[in-house]
């Protein structure tokens, strides 16, 4: 082993609580994506995914949470704003601050974890009168 | 590949032993830079059997020493878990989810 910062991938990376660039709460790291280089042998930790269906895939509910993924992505991606182009997946070079909670730098609106707060702010809450709320632009 | 696809696999040793399930995944962050941002996260070693706690507290190759009775513990629960580093896989079999290791020096 070399002299690089070490992680357990449960135990320091799994579940911690996400930061977006503003400090704003955005979900949990509900999975990683590790890639296999066959030739070669190595294996990298290349994302941390969060949002919708992930979780569900790794409690076992892999069926559930990829339907739980396609149904978001239909439902949500196309307007949605942001420039990632998996919603559910960060790339780990934006993870800047690795701790009891990650920093990452994208925002809280890009990424997949509330949709569905936000669709039922649009299409619920707005609409009923009186209503205080605002559906983030 | 996720991590919980990974979770899934069995280790099988050079001889067919059965080592157990893998418990947890360390990451080494010694890669190549990407992006020209920071060194990559390398999956240095899995963390196979039922003793893995053992080895996320520091307790596996005496890293951490005391307190005594913890030691005790763990060290009984390191007898458990075995470390396996990533350059030891010789197969995956991705059908079974199981992990093939080579012998030690080949």
């Amino acid at each position: 082993m070399t002299d690089g910062r070490v992680l357990h991938a449960t135990l320091d990376l799994l579940d911690r609580q996400l930061l977006d660039r503003d400090g704003v709460l955005c979900g949990n790291v509900d999975d990683l994506e590790i890639q296999r280089d066959d030739t070669t042998g190595e294996m990298f930790v290349t994302a941390l995914l969060t949002g919708p269906g992930i979780l569900a895939y790794r409690l076992g509910a892999r069926r559930l949470g990829r339907w739980t993924q396609r149904a978001n992505r239909r439902l949500h991606d196309d307007d949605a704003p942001g420039a990632l182009t998996d919603r559910t997946r960060i790339p780990i070079e934006l993870a800047q601050q690795i701790g009891p909670s990650i920093s990452v730098a994208v925002g809280a609106d890009d990424l997949a974890s509330h949709d569905a707060e936000r669709w039922a702010l649009a299409h619920i809450i707005d609409h009923i009168p009186g209503n205080a709320s605002r559906a983030p632009q | 590949m996720r991590l919980s696809d990974l979770l899934d696999y069995s280790v099988l040793d050079s001889d067919g032993t059965d080592l157990g399930r893998v418990s947890d995944v360390r990451i080494v962050q010694d890669g190549p830079i990407v992006r020209g941002v920071q060194a990559a996260f390398r999956v240095d070693a899995l963390v196979v059997g039922r003793g893995g706690l053992a080895e996320r507290l520091g307790y596996v190759r005496a890293r951490v020493q005391g307190p005594w009775l913890l030691r005790v513990l763990f060290t009984r629960l390191e007898q458990r878990a075995h470390i396996v580093e990533v350059d030891r896989i010789d197969h995956w079999d991705d059908d079974e989810a199981v992990i093939r290791l080579r012998k030690v020096g080949h």
